[in-house]
């Protein structure tokens, strides 16, 4: 995240050295122009370091401490960037409101001024595409296929950039600097589409078994073809079915198997059009597999003293964990549901806690014992001072029981999450 | 941070939609009525300020360094290009490079901050210089040539006197005579324009102005005087010259001299069409003020309120 924000700065900082700041904020005409500027120098910044962090890198999983963190940045910066990006044509347009409200208007009008046209195209693609994003609920494959446009926005922004006379134009440090960030943000977004389209360096997988494991749960079994992917309990990876009755786009899913088992699994909710395709998927489907990634495991921390907190379907992740837990761990796992029916793996939890006696199962439901809280599970815990919390489930959930944790005392560094929601 | 996009895109489509509608809807409502006033009084403010500069003391003023130096400001701002001094005051907010990279050379010698569009050059090579069109804007702020001097009355007699270029191109002041310099030192003109009363602008009065030097024409109904806009019509000037003193309606919406209907051709743009009425002078058969009309028969307007400027 500091590397976003020196990325960002350092261009305002080259522009505040091409004039004296004095006299770029001399008056209301200057002060706006000035905003304007910035607005547009950053905002220019920050989206190109999106389709950046849109590249899915495993160096990126390792730096953000997992990619999920990468994409929920991801849509941070991208909400950022495009707030300052409407902003910089409003600040821009003050100094010609004092001439006149008629030149003001014409400002706004497209193909009046060809370096301000190619400009207000890329707003105008950009706000209707991130509406896409914010305000309607588009099928997940027509939203990904949309948010993909989004870098012919950001190419008719760089044009806008390059062509437009201002400080990029007359500082030459400040024009490869930008064209830099452009040129590495065109580089990695072919690389993903090509690395996409030929399924390279991605492991390739048959489907062994489906079953659904209760109304709303499916249980993916698949078994490989050639290499076998290694992972962490914890992590999650991008799955592509290939298979007529299911699209085709990638989706990420926790791995819910553990790391030594011979086959690997995931554990889908029924949540949409896409995750309730899946049942469609028979035996001997493709699978291309992209992963794995994720920083989401107990072994990453400092203290072996531990509590588990999954909601709903967010139970994967940590049954992977529970089926390989090392010895000298010890576990407090809390797994919350509505109703009892709707907990999937309860039998093999509590094999796994008759075996191991520092592994404790506690199956909450909040029908029969409320909604679950970070003071009960501290009560119930003796304590939560040194351990390390994990939480994966619905975002509510894991919002209200971080707040409730940092409430009663505990460290946030020793609260870790999965954004399970990108 | 939802929040964060739907409150800016909320203020951007305002703003945006409040600026579109008053700037275009609203604007086409009312610029009939008010332009008229609001070029007269912008002629008699800048005109004014112009005067209140140039003529100090009374005394002449010679464009030399260390006079240009004085004006460095934003709000007071002269500049040596090439040797010809410029007072690029009302071109603030204009620039498309920005304010600040203008107000850096104010009051120096920008030529090579001009052909180098760096306001921190040192030679006139290297940069991007500036367009032929920003030098043809240049030319609007032309106040004299370097040591040259200026609002002298008593000491330019014999000499054809270039004085205040056009502020704003509906103010051309040129090339002053000697006579109305004579007029000007005693006051005998002071009341003369105005004395002489209006101008009904019917065809017959339209007809007499059919010269580049003295350009007049009808365009649906309004009568523009576009001679200071010679030199600067991207189409020639050929194609303006004519329709001088005549109903230009067919040629303008055709783009085409010769058209005599309204239909076929190009029509000018709306970025034309916006030029267009700073030339506006008035409405078919309306009767109006000579101070309006004489700005490109030029120096009398401005001359008489230098002549009230030195009453005061």
């Amino acid at each position: 995240m500091n590397i976003i924000i020196i990325l960002s700065v350092i261009p305002v900082i080259i522009w505040s050295l091409m004039a004296p700041i004095s006299s770029r904020f001399v008056d209301i005409n200057t002060i706006t122009t000035s905003l304007g500027q910035i607005l547009g120098l950053v905002g220019m910044t920050l989206f190109a370091i999106n389709l950046i962090l849109a590249g899915r890198f495993k160096w990126f999983d390792k730096y953000f401490k997992g990619l999920d963190k990468v994409y929920a940045n991801h849509s941070k910066i991208g909400a950022i960037s495009f707030s300052m990006l409407l902003f910089h044509p409003l600040f821009l347009v003050v100094k010609y409101i004092f001439i006149s409200t008629h030149s003001a208007a014409l400002f706004f009008v497209p193909f009046l001024d060809m370096p301000v046209t190619w400009g207000i195209l890329s707003l105008l693609l950009m706000i209707i595409l991130l509406s896409f994003t914010f305000y309607f609920k588009f099928k997940y494959n027509v939203w990904k296929m949309s948010h993909k446009f989004i870098t012919v926005a950001f190419f008719l922004g760089v044009i806008h950039t390059m062509v437009i006379s201002s400080d990029i134009s007359r500082n030459l440090f400040l024009r490869y600097y930008i064209l830099l960030l452009v040129v590495l943000a065109f580089v990695i977004i072919i690389r993903k589409v090509i690395y996409e389209k030929l399924s390279l360096k991605r492991y390739k997988y048959k489907v062994k078994n489906t079953q659904l494991l209760n109304k709303d749960i499916i249980e993916i079994e698949m078994e490989t073809q050639g290499d076998r992917m290694n992972f962490n309990a914890g992590q999650f990876a991008f799955f592509v079915f290939k298979s007529s009755n299911v699209s085709s786009e990638s989706h990420p899913f926790s791995i819910s198997s553990g790391e030594s088992n011979e086959t690997l699994k995931i554990t889908v909710k029924n949540l949409g059009d896409y995750t309730s395709s899946l049942t469609n998927l028979i035996k001997g489907d493709e699978v291309v597999i992209d992963g794995p990634y994720g920083h989401f495991s107990y072994k990453n921390v400092a203290s072996n003293n531990q509590i588990w907190v999954a909601g709903g379907i967010g139970i994967t992740p940590f049954y992977s964990m529970a089926q390989n837990l090392g010895a000298g761990y010890k576990v407090d796992f809390y797994y919350s549901v509505k109703e009892e029916a709707e907990a999937v793996y309860i039998k093999e939890l509590q094999d796994i806690a008759i075996k191991n006696s520092n592994f404790k199962f506690n199956l909450w439901s909040a029908k029969e014992k409320g909604y679950i809280s970070g003071e009960l599970i501290m009560k119930n815990s003796n304590g939560l001072v040194g351990k390390d919390i994990f939480f994966c489930g619905p975002p509510m959930l894991m919002e209200s029981l971080k707040n409730q944790f940092v409430t009663l005392g505990v460290d946030i560094k020793k609260i870790h999450y999965e954004n399970f929601n990108f | 941070m939802k929040k964060l996009a739907s409150a800016s895109l909320f203020i951007f489509f305002v703003v945006v939609t409040a600026i579109l509608t008053s700037g275009l809807v609203f604007y086409q409502n009312n610029k009939d009525s008010t332009s008229v006033q609001v070029s007269g009084l912008k002629v008699s403010t800048i005109t004014k300020n112009k005067i209140n500069q140039l003529s100090t003391d009374g005394k002449s003023l010679v464009l030399n360094l260390s006079e240009i130096t004085r004006h460095n400001k934003q709000l007071d701002c002269w500049l040596l290009i090439n040797d010809n001094v410029y007072d690029i005051t009302s071109f603030f907010g204009s620039h498309p490079g920005g304010n600040a990279a203008m107000l850096s050379t104010c009051g120096t010698d920008a030529t090579d901050a001009y052909m180098t569009k760096d306001p921190n050059a040192a030679t006139t090579t290297g940069g991007k210089s500036h367009s032929s069109n920003a030098r043809n804007m240049l030319k609007d702020y032309y106040l004299g040539t370097l040591n040259q001097s200026i609002g002298n009355i008593s000491s330019s007699n014999n000499t054809n006197t270039t004085t205040v270029a056009n502020i704003d191109k509906r103010i051309s002041v040129s090339s002053t005579s000697t006579s109305s310099l004579d007029n000007t030192k005693t006051n005998t003109i002071t009341k003369l324009p105005v004395a002489s009363g209006g101008v009904v602008l019917n065809l017959p009065e339209i007809s007499k102005h059919n010269k580049q030097s003295d350009c007049w024409l009808l365009i649906s109904g309004k009568v523009y005087n576009i001679t200071s806009f010679f030199g600067s019509h991207p189409g020639g000037n050929a194609a303006m010259l004519a329709t001088c003193g005549t109903d230009a309606t067919d040629a303008y919406m055709t783009k085409d001299p010769n058209a005599t209907t309204t239909t076929g051709g190009k029509s000018h743009s709306s970025n034309a069409r916006s030029m267009l009425t700073s030339y506006y002078i008035g409405d078919v058969g309306q009767t109006i003020g000579q101070q309006t009309i004489t700005n490109t028969n030029s120096v009398v307007a401005p001359k008489t309120r230098w002549g009230d400027q030195e009453d005061d």
